[in-house]
């Protein structure tokens, strides 16, 4: 299992982020899209389930894919 | 039949007058957009009425029945679609600014069925942004109000079709429900909804919020009205990859059987110990698993995985997906969202790579362990649909998130694991608001929740209440 995030990042840390990735926050948005944001990491923290890579395929890309354009 | 009648009685009864011409198409219609003309401007049920496109679709249904053609058990009726689908030539505008004047081309494959099918457009209802940001005021339209209560939500997000079903506009409307989207307003609003097991209607055409969760159903007067409605809409669509080929039944061949020999289990604390939930939810629920012991059915509390994963894993999938698909928007357009989408959304863009394929892969734990350690022993699970009966629209503040208890809190596990789940009107709260219950079937087993939902509603005798508008209003 992953450690849960502690310390997600600042509003200024989160903006700059969100920056890099080609996104302006408005001004008006900022505290909503930051409180949203940090409840999203403290999921995305709990998610990690056990993996044993040897015996799991965990393929998304499904074989019924394959089967449809036979 | 006289115009009041028309509302009330159910989509076979209707379609028996229309068989034999005691009723038309057009009187049906005609009633419904003067409904709709007298009332909806208190409700903002609808986005679009398609008066003049209705009344030919209309015109044209009973051209077919003098003719002798019969498109099946939707010909002549009404119906709405909530305003994600798309309709050829009729707006289609998710309730945002970014496509507000989008007309599509094409019909969404819900359409083409219905048109198929002889059906009446009435118009495109209401919907919280995208399916997903709302209720706000910074919209294109406003948000809709609460048949039982004008001053409370209705639930969302196809929060027009559930209003404009408890207001008796239509019996019928057409919705999605990502994490409880259909689900949720026909628990507020006392209707049915019906969420399909993931693949068996066609999403194509209807705007997507995420990939895999999406699904498409309907909300509607009874439980009977949904069956009927499923037939037209259900099957296989190469054009959807999520779509699965797999045989359509008769979704009505259980409808009346009694529960003798079905197997229930009931999820109470699943929801019990929740943060927020009313007693009147929980003493609601309790009443409902005693109505169905009493009609035969052996009903079992039974334990479910831990709520907590369900809800982190419906969020990460979720956000991920929408945020892909409005990538593009979020960095160019950003201030054309509404408040509540473009805060709801644009974090994702911090998600990783593994967030996402940790929470797929933890769905996948999760829909196993749902399909066969509870139902392999099972027909169906109940629990609660809303944690609240509907909060009122002031609650929600401009910042997300709005307090309180989480929206969608009980329906999104099932998006998680596909499974169908049928919402059916179970009670009322102190204050008059209606409050829902949620049965969970079997993959593919939407019969069999028809076959529950259906004694229930005769047993109980909720889905036929409904508000007086005049008072309300």
């Amino acid at each position: 299992m992953t450690t849960p995030i502690q310390n997600p990042l600042s509003e200024r840390e989160f903006l700059a982020l969100m920056q890099l990735r080609g996104i302006r926050v408005p001004a008006s948005y900022e505290s909503g899209t930051l409180s949203v944001f940090h409840e999203m990491v403290a999921m995305a923290a709990s998610v990690r389930v056990p993996l044993d890579a040897e015996i799991e395929p965990a393929s998304q890309f499904d074989a019924s894919i394959m089967l449809r354009g036979r | 039949m006289s115009s009041p009648a028309l509302y009330e009685s159910s989509i076979s009864s209707l379609g028996a007058a229309l068989r034999s011409r005691q009723l038309t198409s057009v009187e049906l219609t005609s009633a419904a957009l003067e409904r709709v003309r007298r009332y909806d401007s208190d409700i903002s049920a609808f986005i679009t009425v398609t008066a003049e496109r209705a009344m030919a679709d209309a015109r044209a249904a009973d051209a077919a029945f003098d003719s002798g053609i019969d498109r099946g058990p939707l010909q002549g009726i009404p119906y709405g679609l909530k305003d994600i689908f798309a309709t050829a030539g009729v707006a289609t505008t998710c309730n945002s600014r970014l496509r507000v004047d989008h007309v599509p081309r094409k019909d969404a494959a819900i359409e083409s069925a219905l048109r198929a099918g002889g059906a009446v457009l009435l118009g495109k209802l209401n919907t919280h942004e995208f399916a997903l940001g709302g209720p706000s005021y910074d919209l294109p339209f406003p948000p809709a109000r609460n048949p039982w209560n004008y001053a409370h939500f209705t639930g969302g997000s196809s929060s027009g079709c559930g209003a404009a079903v408890a207001a008796g506009f239509l019996r019928l409307a057409f919705g999605s429900d990502t994490g409880g989207s259909i689900r949720s307003p026909a628990g507020h609003c006392g209707v049915v909804g019906l969420k399909p097991t993931y693949g068996r209607v066609s999403r194509r055409g209807a705007f997507p919020l995420s990939y895999s969760l999406d699904h498409c159903g309907m909300l509607s007067s009874s439980v009977e009205d949904a069956a009927l409605a499923l037939g037209v809409v259900a099957g296989y669509d190469c054009c959807d990859p999520s779509s699965a080929d797999v045989p359509v039944p008769d979704f009505c061949a259980d409808i009346g059987r009694d529960l003798h020999g079905l197997r229930i289990g009931y999820a109470r604390k699943f929801f019990a110990t929740l943060e927020g939930l009313s007693g009147e939810v929980l003493g609601t629920l309790d009443s409902a698993a005693q109505t169905l012991a009493s009609l035969g059915a052996t009903v079992e509390d039974i334990a479910l995985p831990d709520f907590s994963q369900f809800k982190a894993c419906a969020r990460i999938i979720m956000l991920a997906e929408a945020y892909a698909i409005h990538e593009a928007d979020l960095q160019t357009r950003p201030k054309d969202f509404g408040r509540y989408t473009f805060q709801r959304i644009a974090g994702a863009a911090a998600l990783t790579a593994a967030d996402l394929l940790q929470a797929m892969r933890l769905r996948r734990v999760l829909t196993v362990d749902f399909n066969t350690r509870v139902l392999d022993r099972y027909h169906a699970v109940i629990t609660a649909t809303n944690l609240t009966p509907a909060p009122p629209l002031a609650v929600f503040p401009e910042q997300w998130p709005p307090p309180g208890p989480a929206m969608g809190a009980l329906t999104a596990p099932f998006n998680v694991t596909g499974n169908p789940v049928l919402n059916v009107p179970a009670g009322f709260s102190a204050a008059r608001l209606p409050i829902g219950m949620q049965i969970v079937g079997r993959l593919f087993d939407e019969t069999q929740l028809f076959r529950i939902g259906h004694a229930y509603e005769k047993a109980a005798s909720f889905s036929t209440m409904r508000p007086s508008l005049d008072r309300c209003a």
